[in-house]
């Protein structure tokens, strides 16, 4: 038996891990990685699933990187190109291959959920639709169901849940495995190969996870 | 791909039987799996254990801590072996020749299952998640988007609905009962523990790794049945009612004497399922005693005496594929030296019937079919219709889609027809297509011009004239 709130917990720190794995890579970054690595493998992670994709992901984080060359893998991944990015990190990338429609629609779409969900936009380098903004907002989500795991609040706790998948249904799952799929068919050996495979094993978990311990699919008795 | 074996053993086990070849015995294993020692050089494991004494998850664990895809750990208990140390190395073998055929899981096969209740006190605390093998569509072999909807019929839970112009798969009310498994005629639905390759391998090494004759029997996964007769050796599939007729059949084929599908009736499966299982096993004894061979071969009755092996070269074809049940019969066509004509409900192959009078010729039928069994060719002005008894699966999406199925157009008999089998393309209908005088293409064939001013009737003469005459491109021009 675990603790919800420690499970609430490890969720919140695995988002923000790999949106953090996400961003253009530094020095201090790579430091904070390994270490914040360290910190999740002494939580229960090894009980869950993707452990394997997240094990493979720490040997390859434990080994030497060369900074320079995750720069320039970062850039022509996910950021630029002759044309374009290769992989697109962004939901409306993929909405508007899939359904058409432009990209500002998807972005506003994502901008009015996170209002809804009580989670306010941060300007930052990266669109309200880039995967490390919405894996930040589903930590945010996990960190605010930890705490009404804290005080006792199941009920809120359930409704927290409730919201982490509709948000990835509707959202980061409508997307995510295509954008995988981008980055292992460029680039599976690599450290983002690492990365998003174990972020698509964590992602992927996450939707069956929290649809089998909403409230709504488990009874009282 | 290299296999290892580890098992957890009594003090009384181990003074009794001794060493057991292929398997390290560790100490109390199934209370403590942490012992279970790293830096092994092996990428399968296979574990013998006791029924009552491990946790589920806590072997999953440890086995993901050790690199092993916890979905392929195959969990042989010692009441499965009924202590018997000959018993307990062929069932090893098996284990490990199938688990060496299997492709490590996805992260959408693995759905996690917690308690569906639970009550105040348990809410804050959450058990640790046991992980079951499900299916995935392989999107890419899938030929939804073309018509086929084969899978939505066959599962028994409703998780694959058509919806949007795709086919969409809920885990959550998956029971991995693997029927669309085998109901999928492209084989675009895996489950990670079943595979062709890895059902045949099994069986193989079981027939292999024992001098006399020996039993197979298609086993749920989830059965709490753990003692077989002697000889008689479980083969564990998500659920029996995925096992086709054609399945036990080839198992005698592959060197079994005799092979069961054994139903879950006695354990109180929630699946209940039994009436799948017993229509097949109905159509393997059809089958069987259509070839003249003895209906008991396949039985569900595993006390029955087993006697010498069903003597015969093993199939070098796929016979648990996609269109492993064709293969089968077609093996045993060739083995037994006759044809056989079966018409049983359960049999999953078919024999598509076109009334010339009705069909239309629109060719939907052809276009939706998910093996290309149905197929047209157009030459010129004609256009055919064919018919490839060897690729029918029987899965309806024929009869399904036809415009003209009140009229009888089209019918999806349910038969094993080893002429029709082994016969390759057959004209079904044929017609001649009109042509547009404006710029030459086709327009439609005559039979569905004929319909179409039937459905008219009289006083439309000059638009069904136009019709003809004029292609759609060409229309109002």
């Amino acid at each position: 038996m675990t603790e919800a709130v420690d499970v609430a917990r490890l969720r919140q720190g695995l988002y923000r891990f790999f949106a953090a794995a996400l961003t253009h890579p530094n020095g201090e970054q790579l430091e904070l990685l390994r270490a914040a690595a360290g910190v999740l493998n002494g939580l229960s992670v090894g009980d869950f699933a993707y452990y394997r994709a997240w094990a493979r992901l720490g040997e390859v984080l434990g080994s030497d990187l060369d900074l320079s060359e995750l720069g320039v893998a970062y850039v022509r991944l996910f950021e630029s190109g002759t044309d374009g990015a290769l992989c697109p990190p962004t939901e409306s990338f993929y909405v508007a291959q899939a359904e058409g429609g432009g990209i500002a629609d998807t972005v506003s779409t994502v901008q009015r959920t996170y209002g809804a969900l009580g989670l306010g936009v941060a300007m930052g380098p990266e669109p309200p639709d880039h995967v490390t903004s919405e894996m930040n907002a589903l930590s945010a989500l996990c960190g605010l169901e930890s705490e009404a795991w804290t005080i006792g609040d199941p009920a809120e706790a359930g409704r927290l849940l409730a919201q982490q998948y509709t948000f990835l249904r509707i959202h980061l799952m409508a997307w995510f495995p295509r954008f995988v799929n981008r980055v292992q068919a460029a680039a599976a050996g690599s450290f983002y190969g690492a990365v998003t495979a174990a972020a698509n094993a964590y992602v992927v978990h996450d939707v069956d996870w929290t649809r089998a311990v909403m409230p709504s699919t488990r009874t009282d008795s | 791909m290299k296999v290892t074996a580890f098992g957890c053993r009594t003090p009384a086990e181990e003074s009794a039987l001794g060493d057991i070849e292929g398997v390290q015995f560790v100490d109390d294993l199934c209370a403590y799996p942490g012992r279970l020692p790293a830096g092994e050089d092996a990428d399968r494991l296979v574990l013998v254990l006791h029924e009552h004494d491990y946790v589920p998850a806590q072997i999953q664990r440890r086995a993901r801590e050790l690199n092993f895809d916890p979905l392929l750990v195959p969990i042989i208990t010692w009441e499965d072996a009924a202590g018997d140390p000959d018993r307990l190395r062929v069932m090893i073998q098996g284990a490990s020749a199938r688990v060496a055929e299997l492709a490590d899981s996805t992260p959408q096969q693995a759905k996690p299952v917690l308690p569906n209740r639970m009550n105040r006190r348990t809410l804050l605390m959450l058990p640790q998640p046991v992980y079951v093998a499900v299916p995935e569509i392989d999107r890419a072999v899938c030929v939804a988007a073309d018509g086929c909807k084969a899978c939505v019929p066959a599962c028994p839970e409703q998780a694959y609905t058509w919806i949007d112009g795709r086919l969409e798969y809920d885990k959550a009310a998956c029971t991995s009962c693997g029927r669309c498994v085998t109901a999928c005629p492209t084989g675009a639905i895996e489950n990670p523990t079943v595979s062709a390759a890895a059902i045949r391998a099994a069986i193989a090494a079981m027939v292999n790794a024992t001098s006399g004759p020996i039993g197979v029997a298609f086993t749920c996964d989830r059965r709490t049945r753990r003692a077989f007769p002697p000889n008689w050796y479980p083969l564990d599939v998500p659920c029996a009612s995925m096992v086709p007729g054609t399945w036990p059949v080839a198992a005698l084929m592959l060197g079994a004497a005799l092979s069961s599908i054994v139903s879950c009736r006695d354990s109180g499966c929630p699946l209940g399922h039994d009436d799948v299982v017993g229509a097949n096993i109905g159509f393997a004894k059809a089958l069987l005693t259509a070839f003249d061979l003895d209906a008991e071969l396949v039985s569900s009755d595993l006390a029955r005496p087993i006697h010498s092996r069903f003597d015969q070269a093993p199939p070098s074809a796929d016979v648990f594929g996609a269109l492993g049940a064709h293969e089968t019969i077609r093996c045993l066509s060739e083995l037994v030296g006759r044809d056989v004509r079966v018409a049983n409900a359960a049999a999953p192959t078919g024999v598509v019937v076109v009334d010339p009078e009705t069909c239309t010729m629109c060719t939907m039928c052809s276009i939706v079919c998910p093996t290309r069994a149905l197929s047209h060719d157009s030459d010129m002005n004609d256009l055919l219709l064919s018919f490839d008894a060897g690729r029918c699966t029987a899965c309806m999406q024929c009869a399904a889609t036809c415009p003209e199925i009140e009229r009888g157009a089209i019918d999806v008999q349910r038969i094993a027809d080893s002429t029709a089998l082994t016969a390759g393309q057959v004209v079904l209908n044929r017609a001649t297509t009109q042509v547009c005088d404006m710029c030459g293409a086709s327009v439609a064939p005559q039979q569905m011009l004929d319909r179409i001013a039937a459905l008219l009737g009289d006083g439309h003469t000059v638009t069904v004239d136009y019709l003809s005459r004029r292609c759609m491109n060409c229309r109002g021009s």
